[in-house]
């Protein structure tokens, strides 16, 4: 854990020092889905979920996550704004072994896979992650899936790779109260600065 | 008898120089800003611009009465387009187009996304033209002063055209100038335009003097002007300065 939080710690220092406005936010409204940005698959940096019908979405002008891949997970953190309060939303979820994530590139053999997780019966972990972020015991039902993964060339030159995607699930608390996520959905822009491997 | 025969009032030849630009109404593309500079949360719009400068060389035979006036020759026009994104909040900057903004211009969606980083983009295209142009002089008790009324049209060939991009970033992106500009027409070989107007001359009609020609451009007749597409009708104006020279 603490191992991650330094890590997390540097990455977000290295995105807020960053001056490439492309991995700034770019937030859009979804009218179909009040507070919650578009779903869209052009690295706007953005992500949001309603729990139990309150937006979860993400916030600051730079990219709100990263990604850590060690031998057996892909860890995906979104740091978020929810009811008043910073939450993170935590995945960790089994990714074969085969698909061989050394850096961010990589992650481009996810598209066109149908790459889905679902939570159950996979060991699937989500954690919350905040002042008042409740401990999530169990996951009911869930799924979290990577509709699209793209490179993103400017000015002829490597950018970032693009994951977008959707997410839902229904978990159950310590004290078991049910936590309801839906209408999740991400655009975001990974590159060095927020992808680590610890497969090596 | 041949005494008594009124003297025959001749026909009245002239030359001018003239030279004006010409201000086309255009339609501004509908182009999908993808992170231009205002990024996070900014409310970005289309900057289009389009500008004629003509130049033209014409001889002009005037009836005896000094009414009727036929006039032709030789025209040359610069046709100058241009499409950046502005911020709204810029809006009144006195320039219009503000040099320090970009915004990327997507090249590719299908394989990956591909984008280039574009702070404007122009078109020059040069035309040589031939005016044709029916006046009518208004009788005036001012022998220096004349008042007119004139028609117009005229056929421009296209003889030249160069698209440009304004990259971001300079250094060796020229080659990659037609991933963009192949989103965009290019002119059409020949435009032809009608107009309707008048204007006034200050000097002896049978001395050099100075007129100023404002007409109302009515319509494109045929062909694109490229990559700013012209309203149909009514579609600008022409302000021409023209130099009289008479000959004879």
């Amino acid at each position: 854990m603490k191992k991650y939080i330094i890590i997390a710690m540097a990455l977000l220092a290295m995105t807020a020092c960053s001056k490439s406005d492309f991995k700034e936010t770019q937030y859009i409204d979804d009218p179909d889905y009040p507070g919650l940005p578009i779903y869209s698959e052009m690295g706007y940096n953005t992500f949001g979920a309603y729990i139990n019908e309150q937006v979860f979405y993400s916030i600051g002008s730079n990219r709100p996550f990263y990604l850590v891949a060690d031998r057996e997970n892909l860890t995906m953190t979104l740091y978020g704004w929810h009811n008043g309060s910073n939450l993170n939303m935590v995945f960790t979820f089994p990714i074969d072994s085969t698909y061989h994530l050394e850096d961010y590139h990589s992650l481009l053999a996810l598209d066109g896979k149908n790459f889905r997780i679902d939570m159950v019966p996979t060991s699937c972990n989500v954690r919350l992650e905040g002042p008042y972020a409740p401990n999530i015991e169990s996951i009911y039902s869930g799924y979290i899936r990577f509709e699209k993964v793209q490179q993103v060339i400017v000015d002829k030159t490597d950018a970032e790779v693009v994951i977008s995607g959707k997410f839902q699930f229904r978990a159950f608390t310590s004290d078991g109260t049910r936590i309801d996520v839906t209408g999740g959905r991400f655009d975001l822009g990974v590159d060095n600065a927020n992808f680590v491997n610890f497969r090596r | 008898m041949a005494q008594d025969a009124e003297p025959k009032t001749p026909w009245h030849h002239n030359l001018y120089v003239e030279l004006g630009p010409k201000y086309t109404a255009h339609l501004s593309p509908n182009l999908e800003p993808f992170r231009p500079t205002g990024g996070y949360g900014a409310y970005i719009n289309v900057n289009s611009r389009m500008r004629t400068w003509q130049a033209s060389a014409r001889y002009e035979i005037v009836s005896p009465s000094y009414h009727w006036a036929l006039r032709t020759g030789l025209q040359y026009g610069f046709n100058y387009k241009r499409i950046g994104y502005k911020q709204a909040e810029e809006k009144f900057h006195p320039a219009g187009y503000v040099d320090n903004e970009w915004y990327y211009f997507e090249v590719d969606n299908e394989q990956q996304l591909e984008y280039l980083r574009v702070k404007g983009i122009e078109q020059h295209s040069h035309y040589l033209g031939i005016p044709l142009e029916l006046r009518y002089y208004f009788n005036s008790s001012l022998e220096s002063f004349r008042m007119y009324l004139a028609a117009e049209t005229d056929m421009d060939f296209l003889v030249g055209n160069r698209n440009k991009v304004n990259f971001l970033n300079k250094d060796g992106m020229a080659p990659f100038a037609e991933q963009v500009t192949s989103h965009y027409a290019n002119p059409d070989p020949m435009n032809a335009s009608a107009y309707f107007g008048g204007g006034f001359q200050v000097g002896d009609r049978n001395g050099i003097g100075v007129g100023f020609n404002c007409l109302i451009h009515l319509f494109e007749i045929n062909g694109s002007t490229g990559m700013l597409p012209t309203k149909p009708k009514f579609a600008g104006s022409k302000l021409q300065v023209e130099l009289l020279i008479p000959i004879k």
